[in-house]
This record gives C-alpha cells, structure tokens and sequence, in this order.
C-alpha cells in the first residue's frame, strides 16, 4: 500500500495517490518494441533559449507581440459555441495544434459554468476519442464544475475508460477536486453535493469511496464534513473507513469545517470519532481551529487526557497558532494550569527547533 | 501653396463659425499650458470669458489625484482631462464639477501610469482663484508571481496563498484577456499545454525552458498591466525556477522596476532524476506504459531536460548535463543585469529517489514493478552510479542539495545583490510548498514550508524598492 507515490513538484497528486493506488489494482501495458539500453546520457536531444542579450524595451515588444497573437487567435475563438470549441479542440489534437487547444481550452473552461452540456458533450468526445482520455479528463477536472465532476464519476462508475492511467487520473481528479479553488480563492463548495452519494457505496474498499471521501475532505463545507463524520460514525467498526475519513479530514484546510468537527470533541472518550476530529482541528494550520482545541483542553479537569492533548498539540505548524499558544497565556482559561503549560512547552520547543535559519 | 491659399480664402465664412462657438461654448484658446507640479498651489487671476490652462505631469507613483478650484468671489468652472486639453464640448472632459455659484469645485482621478494631467479654468465672470493640486502616492506595492513546477500546478500554492496572501492569487495562464484580470498583489501562472505526437503534456511538462520563458514574460505583461507593480518578486518551485530564470536571463539592462527571485527545491544544474526518462526511453517504453496517470510525467520532455550526470570528480560537467540546463546555464549572469535580490530554499538530507515520509523510493526497482512492465531492476543502478559526490547526492529526494544552489551555477553573478538562502533538513521536493507534512509524523521538529517561505521572502523584501512582506 505504500508503494505508489512518486512525488514530483506536486503533492497534491502525491498525497492523493496513497489513498487511491495499490499494485493489485494497476494494470500493466505491455510495449514490445524493446530497444536495447543507450548508456550515454549526453545523446539526450532537447532545445535550449540560446543568448538573447535583449533590452527589456525589445523583450517587452517581443512579448507584447506574443500576447497580440494570442489576443488575436482568442478574439477568433471566443464567438464559438461550446460545441465548435470541443471541435477545434478536438481537431487541434489531432494536429499537434498547441496553441489553438491552449485557447479553445481556456475559453470552454470559461464557458464551463454557465454551460453544463459541456462536461456531457466532452464524455461524448472521450468514448470517440479514448486515446485522449487522459488529456480530457484533466479538462473536466480543471472545470471544476458540478456537471464536470459528475461526468468523471459517471466515467469510473460505467468502466467507460479503456487506459488504467485514464482510470487513476479520474480518481485523482475526484480525491483533489476540492484544491481548485475558484477564481476569488474560494472553496467550491457546490461539489459536495456531487460527491456526497459516493460516500453511500457498498463498497468502502473502493477507490472510488476513497477519491470522494478525500475531495469531501479538501473541500471541507459543514455538509461534507458532516457527512464523513457520520459515515465513520455508522460504520465504528469498519477500520478502513476510519482511516479513509481521518485521512481525508486531515486535508481540510476549510474554516467552515470547524464548528461540525469541534461539536465531536464532547464524544471524546466514548466515540471514537473524536479522536478523529481533534485530529483534524490540530492538522487544520488555521489558529481558528487551535483556538477551539484549547479551549476545550481548558475544560479538562483531569490529566487521563494530557497525552492526546499534547499529540495534537505536537502538530500545530501554523505561525498564528504557536503564537496564539505562547503570547496568550493569560487569556487561556485552563483548568488544570499543568496541561497550559505542558502545551506551551511542547509548542515553544517545537518553534524552537523549526525557526527557519535564513543566512545571507 | 495655390491650394493652401485657397483653402483659406474658402473657409473664411467658417472661420465666423468657429468664432461664434468659440464664444459660446468657450472652447479653449491655444495658449500654451503652464506646467505645475503633482502637488503645488497656485494663484491667479481670471478674467471673463477666458480659459487657463494647466499641465500636471504624473508618473506611477501618483495613485490618486485631487485638483481643488477653491478661493474665487464669481463663477470660475474646473475642467480636467488625462492627456487631453478639456473643452467646453460634451464629453471633452474627465471630470467637471458645474457647480454653478458655488465658491470651490473639485475633481479626483485615479492613475495608474505616465499621464498628462490637463486642468483648465474657465472664468464664467472675472475672479481670483487658487488652484490646488495634490496627489496620494502610491504605496510601494511589490506584486508575487508564484510559478508552479513539473508535473504540479498552480494548487500547489494554496498553502502559500492561504499563509501569506490571505487566499486570494488569481491564476494567469498566458492568454489573458486585459478586462478579465483582477488585481491582485500576488498571482499564480499555470503552463500551458503541449501537444507533442499525439501525446499531451499538461502544466508545461512538454514545453523547452525558452517556451516556459515566453509564458513568464507573458505572465509578467498581464501583472504589468493589470497590477501596476512597483516591484515583482518572482517565486518559482522546482521548474518554475528554471522558467523563471529563462526569462531574466534574456536582458542585458536592469527591468524597470526591482525584480526579486526565490526559487525552491529548483534543480539548477539538473538533476539525475531525469535519467529516468533517458533509461525507460531506451529501453522502448512510452508514455501510455506508464499505468498510473499522475505518473506519466515521468516520460515527459520536462523530465528528460532535467537529466544530470557527473565526472570522475563527482561534478556536473556541460557535456554530461542535459542540453536544456546547460544552454539555460549558458546565460546565466545575465541574471545579474535583472536581479535585485535572490533568495533560495533548499533541502538535504534525503538521498536521490527517497521521500520524506518514506512511502516510496523513486528508484526502488520492485517498487517500480508495480508502475512499470518489465525488469527495472537495474534502472536505479543506471540513474544512481555517476552520484557519488558529496552534496550531489544528497538532496530533497529529487534535486540534489548543490543542484539547488544558485551560487553553484558556473558564471553566476550576483553583480551586488543579496542572496537569502533557507536549508531545510530532509523536506521532500514536493512538500517545499506545502503547509505540512502529509505524512503525520513530522520530521525532525519542522513545522510548516510556509513559515519558511515567509521568513526569506521577508528578508528579501526588506531590500530598497519592495514592500516589506509582514
């Protein structure tokens, strides 16, 4: 199960991967054209930028001019429908036409919101088209749309993908759905509800209940939130279901789940799934969420807790969290003054030794 | 000339015309304009039914302007227009206040660049007036361009975003269109696509660090227009340092503004990584091979481009590194032309192929086996033999520690600009940016990427023409 991350730049793939891959389900491809190993690496053919010396003046027209150019194949494009911008899309990958499937993209995208027939009439394309599976779906996933996400469900749940990579990039797409954030930054919250008949499924080993307890996650509204918190809740016993929701209630990053997984910290001791939340809140980095921890652990008046406490303390990482912890003392109600100061100790030690040494 | 004359004799009668508009419209007369300064006070003496005219030159640091017509005992009317002498004429005017009896009129505008700023006075009945001009400056705005790596987009910034920009860095993309673009003091760039045989690489993985270039200089022009920067601190992960740079490193004189650049995790001279690509391409194996899609860049040009080997001294040489790095490399002291301030962070600690959390070994032959078809065993052996040097072999997993250097780079040249460097200990190339560790178990008592990136883009903007980055 630990197996299939490579990390390259991207943790979002990366982190996503570990919930969705494992040997046995990979399938293989066999290539047959083998050629023998080429043990030189300088045979490596590639391109480079060369020296251009240019002032800036000239570098700015020269980018200028690029943009003109682009401007101007965009004002081109932009009076198409969404059905002859699939078309143009369709056509430049075909012809290795980058720069036109850059901007026919761009602009289906754009339309993606106030166009739901796109993500069906991109499905339509995928099933012409399977050597382009994989491209498309990134489409659809950088649509981030309802109908977007719903269409890559629909992909997985009719096996209608023919490439195992094909299959892993849609249920990435799904587990990271919720790190597209809309233009003003803002979680898309309007996916939840795609999501949220997943979390119904049968089968909790399926990638599929993964990838969407994960988005559910990422995404972090009170619906979702509530939602993976009773999926754990109804299924006590199921311990993969408990590690799939706190591993996706660990990548909730939303302020709005904070008031449904600090409502659990009052099961803590009899319900399992407070152990979960607590968990989730100390991941969080947002000092809102620390905020809430403490002033639970202030309401502690006995030490058979201390050890949780300072474990989820232990992973506070945010800035405004260690500083909410060390310069506010004063105004944290504790009742057990012992715990307060075993949490600042563990907060303090850890600032200490993370301090970021910046030389010169 | 016969012509000339002619013309004038003929428009004679028209000439009456423009005479009698000329009074009751009170277009202006052609006297010449006197030139004031943004902020200044000055007073005058208008007669009836005669115009003064006024110039105020305004550069970029001139955010807001106010100009007050204040100090008259009769009807004195306030005209302004950017660029243009304002008239009477409908519509040739910015702003013109018509307040009748009243004693004082005024006008505001906003800049956002090299403007002319045109004040007329019109005297409706002979008075004395004082002109008053003043203008907000802008504060120093230093704007972010935070540029994504291989086989990553611009989501890998969101801890960033949240940590430092309060969520909000709009994304560029390199077709940009003027009234689409909110302003913003921090924007991501998301590379384009490339369609290469038939195969599509996403996020830039398919595209030549001249093409990268491009995108951020076009990136650049959109912020420039949309942003008005005073200054521009270019943030590139991994690969994005490389698009970063290949774009500076095409100047030969300083930008117009102060330009900053922090790279993180970038592989500068390389990485053996890339050997990757070389060994699986060798061996016949394509992208489709490759069963798990987020994987598949790893037979991406991008990949390949990255590739590193060393010498009998265990160090990079020009004919052993990829063609791309080292005609990247080739220019590099331009950079020296452009760069106000550098900053890098940089991990050790891990060895080539290992992550952080220790879940996979990039080079782990068996690993592999469940990625790839065939017998791989021998592909870390082949990737790993030319990395023996200390420094070189270590790294973030990915990039070896002395690739991520900058000063390593042959000919860099930091022509007097301060260069911040960060060491984290046994960060995973793709953590760099995160906020935390997806792994729960932390390493070694670190906490967050983002307080890092913070803390040096902090020292970074303490230098002369940034905003300080609090």
């Amino acid at each position: 199960m630990k197996v299939a991350v490579i990390a390259f730049s991207v943790m979002t793939i990366a982190a996503t991967s570990y919930y969705l891959l494992s040997p046995n389900q990979v399938a293989v491809t066999q290539n047959s054209k083998k050629s023998s190993i080429q043990d030189d690496a300088t045979v490596i053919t590639d391109i480079n930028p060369g020296r251009v010396d240019a002032s800036w003046g000239d570098m700015q027209s020269h980018i200028k001019a690029l943009r003109s150019k682009k401007n101007d194949a965009l004002y081109q494009l932009q009076t198409l429908t969404s059905s002859e911008l699939i078309s143009v899309i369709k056509h430049a990958l075909a012809s290795n036409d980058t720069d036109k499937l850059n901007l026919a993209e761009s602009l289906l995208i754009s339309l993606a919101d106030s166009n739901p027939s796109i993500a069906a009439e991109l499905k339509q394309l995928i099933k012409e088209h399977p050597e382009h599976e994989s491209h498309l779906i990134w489409l659809l996933a950088e649509m981030a749309t309802p109908e977007s996400l719903s269409t890559i469900i629909s992909l997985i749940n009719e096996e209608s993908l023919s490439e195992p990579a094909a299959q892993s990039l849609a249920l990435v797409s799904i587990a990271d759905i919720g790190k597209k954030r809309s233009t003003q930054g803002n979680f898309r919250t309007e996916l939840t509800a795609v999501l949220l008949p997943e979390l119904q499924q049968l089968d909790f080993s399926s990638d599929l209940f993964k990838a969407a307890a994960t988005g559910l996650g990422s995404i972090g509204d009170t619906q979702g939130i509530t939602a993976l918190l009773s999926t754990a809740k109804n299924n006590p016993d199921n311990a993969n279901v408990q590690h799939i929701v706190e591993r996706a209630l660990m990548s909730t990053r939303n302020l709005d789940a904070i008031k449904p997984l600090a409502e659990q910290l009052d099961f803590i001791g009899t319900d399992p799934i407070a152990l979960i939340a607590g968990n989730a809140l100390a991941n969080m980095g947002k000092s809102q969420a620390t905020q809430v921890l403490l002033d639970w652990a202030g309401k502690l008046e006995h030490n058979n807790l201390d050890t949780q406490v300072i474990s989820w303390m232990q992973q506070i990482r945010d800035p405004e969290s260690v500083s909410l912890i060390l310069n506010s003392a004063d105004k944290l109600a504790f009742k057990n003054p012992e715990l307060l100061s075993q949490i600042q100790q563990t907060v303090e030690q850890k600032h200490q030794q993370a301090t970021p040494v910046i030389t010169q | 000339m016969f012509s000339l004359h002619f013309e004038i004799k003929k428009d004679r009668h028209l000439n009456k015309i423009i005479a009698l508009t000329l009074c009751l419209f009170g277009l202006p007369s052609i006297a010449a304009a006197e030139t004031l300064a943004a902020n200044s006070d000055t007073q005058n003496h208008i007669s009836k039914r005669s115009w003064h005219h006024y110039q105020i030159p305004l550069d970029r640091s001139n955010s807001k302007v106010s100009i007050r017509l204040e100090g008259m005992n009769a009807d004195g009317d306030l005209y302004v227009r950017l660029n243009k002498k304002p008239s009477r004429w409908w519509g040739a005017w910015d702003c013109r206040p018509y307040s009748g009896r009243s004693k004082a009129e005024q006008c505001e505008l906003d800049n956002s660049g090299n403007n002319t700023l045109h004040v007329s006075v019109y005297g409706a009945k002979a008075t004395p007036y004082n002109l008053k001009i003043t203008s907000e400056t802008r504060p120093d705005e230093t704007v972010y361009l935070l540029l994504h790596g291989l086989n990553s987009s611009p989501d890998t910034w969101n801890s960033v975003v949240d940590g430092i920009f309060n969520g909000h860095c709009p994304t560029l993309k390199g077709d940009d269109r003027d009234n689409d673009l909110p302003k913003s003091r921090c924007y991501t760039y998301h590379f384009s696509a490339q369609v290469s045989d038939g195969a599509v690489w996403e996020n830039g993985d398919g595209s030549t660090y001249q093409k990268l270039g491009e995108e951020v200089g076009l990136a650049l022009l959109s912020m420039d227009m949309t942003a008005d920067p005073k200054s521009i601190m270019i943030v590139g992960h991994s690969r994005g340092g490389l698009a970063a740079r290949s774009f500076l490193q095409t100047f030969n004189q300083r930008a117009p503004y102060p330009v900053g650049l922090l790279t993180i995790g970038t592989p500068h001279q390389g990485s053996p990584f890339g050997l990757m690509k070389h060994w699986l391409k060798s061996k016949g194996y394509q992208k489709n091979d490759i069963a798990i899609g987020a994987l598949q860049f790893i037979m991406s040009p991008s990949t390949e481009f990255l590739s590193l080997v060393f010498d009998d001294n265990g160090k990079p040489t020009n004919d052993k590194i990829s063609q791309a790095i080292s005609g990247l490399n080739s220019t590099v002291a331009n950079l020296g032309n452009v760069i106000d301030v550098y900053g890098q962070i940089t991990s050790d600690g891990l060895e080539l192929g290992e992550n952080a959390a220790g879940y996979f070994d990039l080079l782990n032959g068996s690993q592999l086996a469940a990625i790839l078809p065939g017998n791989l065993s021998d592909m870390r052996d082949y990737v790993r033999k030319n990395v023996f040097a200390d420094g070189w072999i270590t790294g973030d997993g990915i990039v070896p520690y002395n690739s991520q250097r900058m000063e390593l780079i042959p000919g860099f040249t930091r022509n007097g600009a301060g260069l911040w460097h960060s060491k984290l200990h046994k960060i995973s190339h793709a953590d760099a940016t995160q906020f935390d560790f997806w792994d729960s178990n932390p390493n070694d008592g670190e906490t967050g990427q983002v307080a890092t990136i913070k803390s040096i883009l902090s020292k970074m903007t303490a230098e002369d023409g940034f905003t300080p980055l609090n």
